[in-house]
């Protein structure tokens, strides 16, 4: 008896004439995809393999011509596989099959949900039939189908094959009987977990009592029950929970960390007295060692070096910069020791616990990218590992789940965010340092008799509305700009169309278009500061300051000067020329008769350009945050640059359009007299802890949204105290837990120091917690540095 | 037997039905008197019995195949067996020791040569079908020449070398990539030598083959991973897994595999008339001059008989090895668990381990979760346990060869505790704890048959207490009963695998005379004091003392001091 081919004759038939029939169809052309193409006109190649003992399978194409009967005759088209042993000369009478990524099979699966039992099309080959060449056509072959229809007609004599009975025998054994016929073939697939049919896969898991999830990737799921037997012999181990983790994490580079846990053998004083440790003691806490320590192999992960330096095999490194109680692997004490003292002190004898935790880091890529998706962690995975995690848990063993996510901040002035991966993921953790706002525009606090304010214009506007706070009359305000690119560096001066002290405070500046960067404002200072009124209409203007004179020693002879209408200091002026007569006399200019006001200040930094240039390089070494300029040509009149630069805190380029000499005169500013005085160490701050700010986590995180204007989340879920915060030379760590207790949809983030402002927002695609799974969050803000 | 129902779980066969058919019919009205023979209803008739046999063929099939004990189809039980997790083997090659002499102008002292791997070499012998039977290297071996010549123990396996290159990522289909079926490959997974060989993209490591693909899971990870099974429709197939990394359609998979004549492969060991040749050039190289070493400069050899050529398992075969699987654990949990897992290293002889159980059943903090390991290794010292030379002083001898382990070379700790970390429970405490060596040595007085040399009872008498208290032969935490002792002496049928003790035959009577251990013995305790005597000394008479059961500690193992041995003979 010859093999039958898997497919009834009905569903090739149809497949060849009306799906793919032969016509003048593009050489070449494949189709692809569910309900794509499906066209009589295509003529498109059928990839048929050639089952070859020699060869193995290999790779043909042909062109359905027509159907005789049970030929079906192709042209062929040429060989397709390319290893070593495949060969276009196919030999007389092989098997041709169809393989399961073939259009066949998506015809069969997709288009018509009706043949599934027809044709086991989980098997990854289809058996069609054997090759023998038509000896009138060339290059024509006919791939002959041979069913049960066929063997069943050969049982009926000769002489009583009727063309009805026939027609009724393909018809039942076809069309009907085929598919109990089928299913009655692969009865024994139902044992496979690669060939039976999805509906009854989790049968076979269920031998092993293990559920399955049937929305997990098919062929992962496939591979997962076919090799669940290796799984459940290994249970109780880290290996069996590593095995998890790679399977439904799918190749993820995160990083799989499990921790023993130890604990003190002395846990109660006398009396009533409290374990010292409270239990359990997950972080924070010292006694839970990564499973890496025993074999004396440092761990490593996404959250960084830092991160996992606490859990080096030999302790925390020395000198140890961080203060933090970090020990060596343990030797599990072995002689009873004295208790006595427990209510005072550990007794540091340490025994291992049956607890340990299982935690993914998830601070190397965001594990959605795995399957194409824009999520760290979704609630299917995350609630999936923890599932099949708890078939390894032996029964007396406690564990605790958790996740680790180590965002990447940077303290800076512009609040630019940073992003924990790398642009080519498909999720994001993106943190901003808000608290930039206060180190550039907070309540101004005088510092040393000088009032000066810097105000950083967040995104672009046309519009900047500055707070400023400085109570002063008359103020000096210049603007600057990002010349390049994102960093600070080199700022460049922008010139408003229009600033307007539109009220007490507050300082409006129009640009012509959207426009971000910083504005440096100058205050009134008796000292080293000249108000001039102009009552009666005069020209010019003769100011006698004495600035020159009066100014403390320090400070360099010179000044800067603003001019404002009447009624002062709405509206700003400009003179005709501005002349510094000498160090204590500045004269104004008018086209005609003026009254108005003038502010004189007098500078921080005086350059001299003896040698007349068209670009004065000025290294005034202030170490300024900004500042505000005011340049005279060697006839001591005020004259306008072609451009100011501020090329690094310690160096200004200034332009003229004409080779000039003369001075400059500077104003210095710097955060440090501007503002609060220790809003550059967040740990000086409020953000401590034990009670000392706090985090809240939210699932809001729409892109419009400005957690600058609200200081909150979008829409908070939960908040709790840091555990910890610490810093080397160039890094901030801030270290919390979002605990287990309800379930959480991360998608925002906010550090809040203790008088309640946002200090750092994160904004991060669909990060899950489940209830009974903590969330270790390990800030990295990079130091600022000027 | 279980298996009575089988193959008759349905017995209807052909003709059954047609001749219950037609009865059935001839009770019916309409067909009482209808003669079917030569009719047209006759032909449907026969058809729907044709089709009932067939049906219960299958329902046969079924009902046998629902149990691995009843399977008889090779594809039932393959799948049967891998629900317990055991892979089903395919042919085996069989495996040799080529002596490998290499010597000429070629070489020099201190060069350093290299056999290369997938050489194949000619037996110049032949199967029954004449076809000649040759070996391949499959790993490459490097020696460094001292003097004019160099002398290689080559080990190889049967089988031509099979090259198939340019397989893409595209050849493979839900992760497999399926082999041409007209080869036997070689599928041996237990060797420590490789049967295949599967690269990618021409890189220098080829991917490793592993049992399943939860092997090696320990970081850190070489995820460049494969199976090579023989699967259920008994078709060689190389398997990735989405677990470990999949080769995508631009990689290019080259596989390099042995076609093996399984059984036919095993030779016997050489005879004078025997020459063996080496069919590839660059079968050595001299890696210090950078040049193959010339064919005829090298002499091969095999003086053992190959061995492990096999067919693909049998039903039967697979029945059998799948139920040993179904027990055999990839975790650490018993006693048995880690003797089995450390013994199979070459370099450990015996392994044990305890817990709370034996150790202070009444439970205390100290032990929870602790796994007490303690090992004998196949060589002591520096490497593994150093020792000190300690000594046992009998009355009638003095033992200068005592040794007394001292502690564990931290490196070779550090590679054990590795080694176990596959399969260590989560939250248990490994550690190793110096085994204590319990010399013991006897006065033994013999009596003899009238005709019986002395000498040789004396040797067998020696050799077979020395192979009694081989290591492999003895356990940690036994009971060492002297009667078993004495009766395993004088038992005849308890012979080693390379001598049978024949002079023990011999022996009227056999006296243990007097037994000393460089241990003290302890009374009976529950202290924790071992060795001890498992009776009270008051329970017995002074004269049999000496046969009082001694019981040894948890880390206390057996050994013989055979240099003060004393046999005796007595009148």
């Amino acid at each position: 008896m010859a093999k039958f081919s898997d497919s009834n004759y009905d569903i090739l038939k149809t497949y060849f004439t009306e799906v793919i029939g032969a016509g003048t169809g593009i050489p070449d052309s494949w189709l692809l995809g569910p309900k794509k193409g499906i066209v009589g006109e295509g003529g498109v190649y059928e990839i048929l393999w050639e089952d070859n003992p020699q060869r193995g399978f290999v790779a043909h194409k042909f062109i359905i011509q027509d159907i005789d009967g049970n030929s079906f005759n192709m042209l062929y088209g040429g060989l397709v596989s390319t290893h070593s042993l495949a060969s276009s000369a196919f030999e007389v009478g092989n098997d041709f099959y169809f393989r399961k990524d073939s259009f066949f099979y998506e015809y069969l699966a997709q288009n018509n949900p009706e043949f599934r039992d027809y044709i086991n099309q989980e098997r990854t080959f289809c058996y069609f039939g054997k090759i023998w060449p038509l000896s009138d056509r060339a290059g024509v072959w006919n791939i002959e189908f041979y069913g049960m229809k066929d063997y069943m007609e050969l049982a009926i004599p000769t002489h009583n094959r009727t063309p009805r009975l026939v027609e009724m025998m393909d018809v039942w054994f076809d069309q009907i009987n085929h598919e109990p016929y089928n299913m009655t073939k692969y009865l024994w697939s139902l044992l496979d977990a690669k060939e039976v049919d999805l509906r009854w896969l989790e049968y076979i898991a269920r031998i092993y009592g293990i559920d399955i999830n049937i929305e997990l990737d098919e062929l992962t799921l496939r591979e997962w029950v076919d090799y669940l037997v290796y799984f459940l012999k290994r249970i109780g181990t880290y290996n069996a929970i590593y095995i998890v983790y790679k399977v439904f994490t799918a190749l993820s580079t995160n990083k799989l960390n499990v921790y023993e846990r130890w604990d003190e053998w002395c846990q109660k004083g006398a009396g009533d007295i409290p374990s010292f440790k409270e239990f359990p003691n997950f972080f924070p806490g010292t006694k839970d060692f990564h499973w890496f320590e025993f074999y004396n192999l440092p761990p490593s992960g996404g959250a960084g070096d830092t991160w996992y330096s606490q859990f080096n095999p030999s302790g925390a490194p020395t000198p140890n910069p961080y203060t933090i109680d970090w020990d060596a692997y343990p030797t599990h004490t072995l002689i009873e020791p004295s208790c006595s003292m427990v209510s005072v002190a550990p007794s540091g004898n340490l025994v291992i616990t049956p607890h340990y935790i299982v935690e993914v880091d998830l601070s190397s890529e965001p594990i959605g990218d795995r399957f194409g998706d824009d999520w760290i962690l979704n609630q299917f995975y995350a609630d999936e590992l923890v599932r099949n995690w708890e078939y390894a848990r032996p029964v007396n063993k406690y564990v605790q789940y958790q996740q680790l996510i180590s965002p990447a901040a940077a303290q800076n002035r512009t609040g630019d965010p940073e992003n924990l991966y790398p642009l080519t993921s498909l999720g994001y953790f993106n943190t901003a340092f808000t608290g930039s706002q206060l180190l550039s525009g907070g309540a101004p606090t005088p510092s040393g008799g000088e009032v000066a304010f810097t105000f950083t214009q967040y995104g672009g506007s046309s519009i900047w509305t500055i707070t400023h706070e400085l109570s002063a009359a008359h103020i000096v305000a210049q603007f600057w700009t990002p010349a390049s690119g994102p960093s600070f560096y080199p700022m460049k001066r922008i010139i408003p169309d229009t600033v307007i002290e539109t009220s007490p405070n507050v300082l409006t500046a129009t640009f012509g278009e959207p426009v971000g960067g910083i504005a440096c404002i100058a205050g009134y200072i008796p000292t080293i500061s000249f108000e001039y009124h102009q009552v009666a209409p005069t020209n010019p203007w003769s100011i006698i300051h004495n600035l020159g004179t009066t100014a403390p020693s320090a400070y360099p002879v010179g000044s800067v000067a603003n001019f404002f209408d009447l009624p002062a200091p709405l509206d700003k002026s400009y003179p005709e020329t501005v002349e510094i007569i000498n160090p204590n006399r500045t004269n104004a200019t008018w086209d005609g008769l003026e009254t108005g006001e003038a502010f004189i200040r007098n500078a921080d930094y005086v350059h001299t350009q003896t040698i007349a240039s068209t670009t004065w390089n000025i290294n005034h070494g202030m170490n300024t945050d900004g500042t505000i300029i005011q340049c005279y040509d060697s006839s001591k009149q005020l004259v306008e640059p072609i451009s100011v630069v501020l090329t690094d805190s310690n160096n200004t380029v200034v332009t003229f359009e004409t080779a000039e000499s003369g001075k400059a005169y500077m104003i210095y500013f710097k955060r440090d007299v501007i503002g609060r005085a220790d809003c550059d160490n967040i740990t000086n701050m409020g953000m401590c802890p034990g009670g000392f700010g706090y985090w809240v986590v939210g699932d809001g995180g729409i892109e419009e949204y400005d957690p600058y204007i609200s200081n909150d989340l979008e829409s908070p879920t939960a908040s709790g105290d840091y555990w910890r915060i610490w810093a080397d030379a160039e890094t901030y760590y801030i270290d919390f837990i979002v605990p287990t207790g309800e379930d959480l949809t991360i998608r925002e983030v906010g550090l809040f120091n203790i008088e309640g402002e946002l200090m750092y927002y994160s904004v991060c695609s669909e990060l899950y917690k489940p209830s009974d799974v903590q969330t270790v969050f390990h800030y990295r803000s990079q130091i600022l540095v000027d | 037997m279980t298996n009575e129902f089988t193959p008759d779980y349905l017995n209807i066969d052909y003709n059954t039905y047609v001749a219950r058919f037609k009865e059935l019919l001839a009770q019916s009205d309409v067909y009482r008197d209808f003669d079917f023979e030569g009719s047209n209803i006759s032909l449907i008739l026969e058809m729907m019995a044709y089709y009932g046999d067939v049906n219960t063929y299958f329902i046969n099939k079924v009902a046998k195949n629902v149990y691995m004990e009843t399977a008889d189809i090779y594809e039932c039980v393959n799948r049967l067996a891998r629900q317990t997790g055991y892979e089903p083997k395919g042919v085996r090659g069989s495996r040799a020791t080529l002596t490998v002499v290499v010597s000429g102008s070629e070489i020099s002292d201190g060069d350093v040569l290299s056999v290369r791997n997938w050489k194949q070499v000619n037996s110049g012998r032949s199967t029954e079908d004449g076809d000649s039977i040759k070996f391949a290297t499959t790993a490459i071996q490097s020696v460094t020449v001292s003097g004019s010549s160099v002398t290689i123990q080559v080990p190889v396996r049967q089988g031509i070398v099979t090259r198939i290159d340019g397989y893409t990522g595209d050849d493979l289909i839900d992760n497999e990539l399926l082999l041409p079926t007209d080869y036997a490959y070689d599928d041996d997974l237990d060797d420590y030598l490789p049967t295949i060989e599967v690269t990618v993209n021409d890189a220098v490591d080829p991917w490793e083959r592993v049992s399943n693909f939860y092997t090696n899971l320990i970081p850190p990870i070489n995820d460049n991973v494969y199976m090579f099974v023989y699967d259920r429709y008994q078709r060689n197939k190389i398997q990735f897994s989405s677990s470990r990394n999949v080769p995508v359609s631009t990689d290019i998979i080259d596989v390099i595999l042995l076609d093996s004549f399984g059984p036919d492969g095993n030779i016997s060991a050489d005879t004078s008339a025997d020459t063996w040749t080496i069919e590839d050039t660059g079968f050595i190289e001299n890696e210090t001059t950078g040049l193959p070493v010339s064919n005829d400069l090298i002499t091969l050899s095999m003086s053992a008989a190959s061995i492990g050529g096999d067919d693909a398992e049998t039903i039967t075969e697979i029945k059998l090895n799948s139920q040993q699987a179904l027990r055999a654990q990839f975790r650490n949990v018993t006693e048995n668990d880690y003797n089995s897992n450390l013994s199979a290293r070459s370099d450990i002889v015996r392994a044990t381990a305890w817990g709370e159980q034996e150790y202070a059943p009444s439970g205390s903090i100290e032990l929870y979760n602790v796994v007490n390991i303690s090992v004998i290794p196949e060589i002591w010292g520096t490497a593994t346990i150093t020792t000190s030379a300690d000594t046992l002083t009998t009355d009638w001898a003095t033992s200068g060869s005592i040794l007394h382990p001292l502690v564990y070379s931290s490196a070779w700790e550090q590679e054990l505790l590795l080694y176990l970390r596959p399969r260590k429970m989560i939250s248990a405490y490994e550690i190793f704890v110096i085994p204590d060596l319990v010399y013991f040595t006897f006065n033994i007085g013999i009596r003899i048959k009238r005709l019986a040399s002395f000498i040789d009872v004396k040797t067998d008498v020696l050799n077979k207490l020395i192979y009694y208290f081989r290591a492999e032969n003895q356990e940690f935490y036994s009971e060492m009963d002297f009667n078993d002792v004495v009766e395993y002496l004088l038992d005849p049928t308890q012979v080693s695998t390379d001598d049978d003790f024949p002079n023990v035959s011999e022996i009227r009577n056999l006296n243990l005379r007097d037994i000393n251990s460089n241990k003290f013995i302890y009374e009976p305790n529950d202290i924790g004091n071992y060795p001890y005597w498992t009776e009270e000394a008051s329970t017995v008479s002074l004269m049999d003392n000496m046969l009082r059961v001694i019981q040894l500690g948890l880390n206390q193992f057996p050994i013989l001091s055979d240099d003060t041995v004393r046999i005796y003979q007595e009148e």
